[in-house]
């Protein structure tokens, strides 16, 4: 499969609208879910893991969805490949990097829907939503989990749930993320304060790109932790309620700050935007930080000619596997840094700052 | 498995934890209603038997469970899900399972038993069975007077038919 022609458009959600939109960039849930009678994969033979994966690959193409799927082998793909799939958050980075033999992932267009094969569940179903959307992007992931589990039997105990390789995922076998964008907290250094409460109902703070990985650019990730003993509908409802906390704070903070900083806040965004326009070497990093403050920017009504659809995909096009792609060529440390650079010169070069 | 008090095959298996120990004792279900753990009805299990059993007044040595156990279906040692911390396959959670439970519980903020989303295959036949479970434990709950987990029983009880609708 040749991934190129995806540059051309972005996944849904990064489409910068939906509730929320202005605080909360997606909604992600993910089911993990495994065969009954079968090894989990870190201890199946590679034998075992290629006959997992022809029978979840036929059963996934078999599926009569309103989108259909499209299956990859991610064993066979060129790892700049694999990395442009971790980037659009198609597939994770243990599926791209750090497991081994047969499996893949299987997507629709739009890329609302993502199944992976052999991860370290046998399948990893995920669905994808651009702002708010706890309750559509559970419709959508349980529709597909009772279609492909009217054709497969999941592993399942009426006392623990679904069996999973991790126990931290057993019973729903459900995470669901909220990936939000708080640089009025950031700003205020209040971000703490307002994470206090996550940890006494137990939701997860993590950054952009999922476990381990450092918050940039004042995006953050909330996830549910307990998957046993909870339903999914109990699960969803306490990530809203806290979410919807969360979003009220940031505003409060983006309001107060316009009333009491404004001049500060429109310097920020307008230094932001002329580094972006100006510079000519850029890490992916900087670029996080500075769009940030520009996103910012463009909710404030800071700056005219920008959608939050564009400052989206300068996001995920300034990313390394993207960047290449665009550009046609392999490219590394400095050369990468020097074509990011260039890129988003041209992109923004007639965007300004109003007020 | 043999019967802790006879050589007939156990069917009556109880797991204890005191003091973090974690021990389990096997019974074949004519001792188990010889020591009045079973009673005559199947509805309800004889609580203050199960208590004094599960608080070490019976008089039978308990064995503690193999910490160096291994999984009969996948091969798995114990030892490797420690270090690792993942499991082998879906029968681990059985045969470990006496070492799972407390880790469990740690992870998911006390509970081990699962609510929710159920196989649409299972989802009549699980339902049932799970409301019966719940209700025989509601009243196991409120028999001990521990009516802090018999709200919690009932929540559960509730939400089950909310699932049950959909």
């Amino acid at each position: 499969m040749n991934v190129s022609h995806m540059t051309s458009h972005l996944g849904e959600w990064l489409r910068g609208s939906g509730p929320e939109s202005d605080v909360v960039v997606s909604t992600r849930i993910r089911l993990a879910r495994n065969l009954a009678g079968e090894p989990f994969t870190t201890r199946a033979t590679p034998h075992q893991k290629a006959e997992v994966e022809s029978r979840l690959r036929e059963v996934v193409e078999l599926l009569e969805l309103e989108q259909p799927l499209r299956y990859v082998s991610v064993a066979a793909m060129p790892a700049i490949d694999r990395q442009f799939l971790v980037e659009r958050q198609l597939i994770s980075r243990e599926l791209a990097g750090v497991l081994e033999g047969p499996r893949g992932v299987a997507f629709d267009e739009p890329e609302t829907v993502s199944l992976m094969v052999n991860e370290e569940d046998h399948l990893r179903l995920q669905s994808m939503r651009s702002g708010l959307e706890l309750e559509a992007a559970w419709a959508t992931i349980d529709r597909v989990d009772d279609a492909i589990e009217s054709r497969v039997e999941y592993a399942f105990t009426d006392e623990f749930g679904y069996l999973t390789a991790c126990p931290t995922n057993v019973g729903t076998g459900m995470r669901a993320s909220v990936l939000l964008h708080l640089p009025a907290l950031g700003l205020a250094k209040q971000i703490d304060k307002a994470f206090k409460a996550l940890q006494k109902i137990n939701l997860v703070v993590r950054g952009l790109y999922g476990e381990g990985s450092r918050a940039l650019g004042d995006f953050f990730q909330i996830s549910n932790q307990i998957t046993l003993g909870k339903s999914e509908v109990a699960s969803l409802s306490d990530i809203r309620t806290v979410i919807h906390e969360i979003i009220k704070y940031e505003r409060m903070a983006r309001t107060t700050l316009m009333r009491e900083a404004r001049q500060n806040i429109l310097d920020k965004v307008a230094r932001a935007l002329g580094t972006l326009q100006s510079a000519t070497m850029m890490t992916s990093e900087e670029t996080m930080e500075l769009l940030s403050a520009v996103r910012l920017g463009v909710h404030l009504k800071l700056v005219g000619d920008l959608s939050p659809l564009t400052v989206n995909e300068l996001f995920i096009h300034t990313q390394p596997a993207h960047l290449q792609k665009l550009m046609g060529e392999p490219l590394d440390g400095e050369a990468r840094n020097a074509a990011r650079a260039t890129y988003l010169r041209n992109r923004l070069r007639t965007a300004g700052s109003s007020s | 498995m043999k019967c802790h008090y006879c050589q007939n095959p156990a069917s009556v298996h109880l797991t204890k934890v005191v003091n973090k120990t974690i021990s389990e004792v096997h019974l074949c279900e004519a001792c188990a209603r010889e020591k009045n753990l079973i009673p005559d009805s199947p509805n309800d299990l004889n609580v203050p038997a199960v208590l004094q059993l599960a608080f070490g007044q019976a008089s039978a040595p308990i064995r503690p469970v193999q910490m160096e156990s291994t999984c009969p279906v996948c091969g798995t040692p114990y030892a490797h899900f420690r270090a690792q911390g993942r499991l082998g396959c879906p029968h681990d959670y059985d045969v470990f399972r006496p070492l799972l439970e407390p880790i469990l519980e740690r992870v998911q903020n006390g509970s081990i038993r699962h609510v929710g989303k159920l196989p649409g295959r299972h989802r009549r036949r699980l339902t049932i069975a799970r409301r019966v479970e719940l209700e025989s434990n509601l009243k196991l709950a409120i028999e001990v007077e521990d009516y802090e987990k018999a709200a919690k029983l009932r929540n559960a009880i509730r939400e089950l038919g909310v699932e049950h609708e959909r």
